[in-house]
């Protein structure tokens, strides 16, 4: 039997998307034979990785023009779990199941979050939204209309690499310190 | 003048935060309020529209909820057995140590002490006196981890509908504190083999083989069979009550901490770009390595374009040329515009886009990466902005001087 809708998943997750539970067949095809998929797109040279949390991409150790965009989606993301903390929102449930507003987001409203982001270029609402359409089209949202979105489960490779930056900083204060 | 429980028992749920401060004496030594301290007590606390505190004592003192204070005729208090009840209701959303238990368990202890001695003297006076006293510690014990289960279930829900109000740290530090300074230490108290479990099996101990001396004498196996029920209960009642609070905590705490160490290293991430900036998140970018692949770049596959252009060059019996060397100029690798303009689609808005295109084609011959510049501009399918500042970009082989050009994909 030969693989299922193998042309959309290979486009999908050759474009840098990663394939969640939104996007229905394609995740249906990828579940039912996840190690035959992996076996092909491995002969073609590509690293089909599956994640704990329910998800799919492709491992873009080759992935060349992303750091900005990866940079302005990290920061997006740990201002509104900082944010979220603040105001008592657990972060398993914002992200989890949270309906949000673009509008309502605070990163243009502190000086302070405006100072963290301007080293990423990202300075005015056109900019906020241009990262969630980045952040849509790689599937770690899923826009509901131009200012609703919730947050998918890829995005907790975002919110994972945290732990990468404080390790790396631990290391270089310890080489300084030395 | 008659008082009617219901109408009383209202106005207390409709007065209650002032009679709880009333009730616990927190605001004077005296648990006496003056009419200008009940007065400001219910400017902070009550709705505006209730604020008439002469008309409020009033009520409160025809319906048994106040009676002039002993020590001067303009101050109230709250009477004994209204405080009483107010804090036994009070005590039932409150979190006892788990300290009140064992000091409740060490009179427990000298009071078993008391009974044996009793016992062996066949003093039966000295023995109703130590049982008093026993029953009384049972029931204490038996109270305070009933009141303490539902002070927890009581937190445990305004966590749950965030009424809380605090913050995940709040939460955080709230839950943790909740986790262990109460129920670990309750659990060591509990559970087998902890102080109670000791401390009960000694009295029972007492009261199954010592007692047998006086159970001749009336009343005492009655009162033995009393007390042993009273162990069983409380055992069984502290043991429930624990693992029930366990139970509702535990997840609670799980996500909750989980919940904290991600913002607080979201936090710290942010602490560091503030510091460092945008380099900070370099390590982000390390780990989330995103795929970027098209189909446009196939036959720039090396081993595919070799094989292709081997099926071309097929002939079943080749003609062996002259051997010679020629001096070959590189081919340059010609920068595929269609990806560029994926590229550009991708990141939305570029603020100077002749920099990005050399920043991220660096490979590319410098020729090569000018014209896809031109050629993206001259497509008209972006829309531009011409910076009125201009800017300068120095490559190995130039220096640019240009004014930037914006670059947005949409309309």
């Amino acid at each position: 039997m030969g693989l299922e809708n193998l042309g959309k998943i290979f486009d999908s997750l050759s474009r840098g998307r990663h394939i969640s539970y939104v996007d229905g067949d394609l995740f249906e095809s990828l579940n039912k034979a996840p190690g035959e998929y992996r076996a092909l797109f491995m002969d073609l040279g590509f690293e089909l990785v599956a994640s704990s949390r329910g998800f799919y991409y492709f491992d873009g150790s080759g992935g060349r023009g992303l750091s900005s965009s990866v940079n302005r989606i990290a920061l997006f993301v740990y201002i509104f779990v900082e944010h979220s903390a603040d105001h008592g929102e657990g972060i398993t449930d914002a992200v989890g199941n949270g309906l949000h507003r673009l509008s309502a987001m605070p990163h243009l409203d502190s000086e302070r979050y405006r100072k963290y982001l301007k080293n990423v270029g990202v300075e005015t609402a056109e900019h906020l939204s241009d990262i969630l359409r980045q952040m849509d089209n790689m599937g770690f949202v899923r826009k509901i209309d131009e200012d609703q979105f919730r947050f998918l489960p890829p995005v907790y490779r975002i919110i994972d690499a945290c732990e990468a930056v404080i390790l790396a900083n631990n290391i270089e204060e310890e080489v300084e310190n030395e | 003048m008659a008082i009617n429980p219901s109408r009383t028992l209202r106005l207390a749920s409709e007065l209650y935060p002032l009679l709880e401060a009333m009730a616990a004496g927190e605001h004077s030594l005296s648990r006496s309020m003056t009419l200008s301290e009940i007065r400001s007590f219910i400017d902070l606390k009550l709705p505006k529209k209730d604020r008439d505190a002469e008309g409020i004592v009033a009520a409160m003192e025809q319906n048994g909820l106040l009676e002039e204070s002993v020590e001067s005729d303009s101050a109230w208090e709250v009477p004994h057995a209204v405080a009483e009840f107010i804090r036994h209701l009070a005590s039932r959303q409150r979190l006892t140590s788990p300290d009140r238990i064992v000091s409740i368990l060490s009179e427990i202890a000298m009071q078993t002490a008391s009974l044996q001695h009793a016992f062996e003297n066949g003093d039966k006076d000295a023995a109703m006196h130590a049982w008093k006293n026993l029953q009384q510690g049972l029931e204490d014990t038996r109270g305070i981890s009933q009141a303490n289960h539902e002070a927890i279930l009581q937190n445990i829900m305004a966590i749950k509908s965030k009424s809380d109000n605090r913050s995940l740290r709040e939460r955080f530090l709230f839950i943790q504190e909740l986790h262990s300074r109460y129920l670990s230490v309750l659990g060591e108290i509990v559970d087998v083999g902890g102080q109670m479990d000791q401390r009960l099996s000694e009295l029972i101990g007492v009261i199954k083989h010592v007692g047998g001396a006086m159970i001749n004498e009336p009343g005492v196996p009655e009162m033995s069979e009393k007390m042993l029920f009273l162990i069983k209960r409380l055992r069984e009642d502290a043991w429930t009550h624990y693992h029930s609070a366990m139970k509702e905590i535990a997840p609670l705490f799980k996500q909750i901490r989980h919940d904290h160490g991600l913002a607080a290293s979201a936090s710290r991430v942010l602490e560091l770009v503030g510091k460092k900036g945008g380099a900070a998140l370099k390590p982000v970018v390390e780990q989330v390595k995103v795929s970027k692949w098209r189909a446009e770049n196939l036959f720039s596959n090396y081993p595919l374009e070799d094989y292709v252009v081997g099926v071309r060059e097929y002939s079943q019996q080749p003609v062996l040329g002259p051997l010679s060397i020629h001096a070959v100029e590189p081919i340059p690798i010609m920068l595929d515009e269609q990806a560029l303009c994926s590229e550009i689609e991708d990141n939305g808005r570029i603020p100077d886009f002749l920099k990005w295109v050399f920043e991220h084609y660096g490979g590319f011959d410098e020729h090569c990466l000018v014209n896809a510049f031109h050629n993206v501009l001259m497509m008209n399918k972006y829309v531009t902005k011409v910076s009125g500042e201009e800017a300068c970009l120095d490559t190995v082989r130039s220096s640019y001087y240009y004014n930037p050009v914006m670059i947005k994909h949409g309309s």
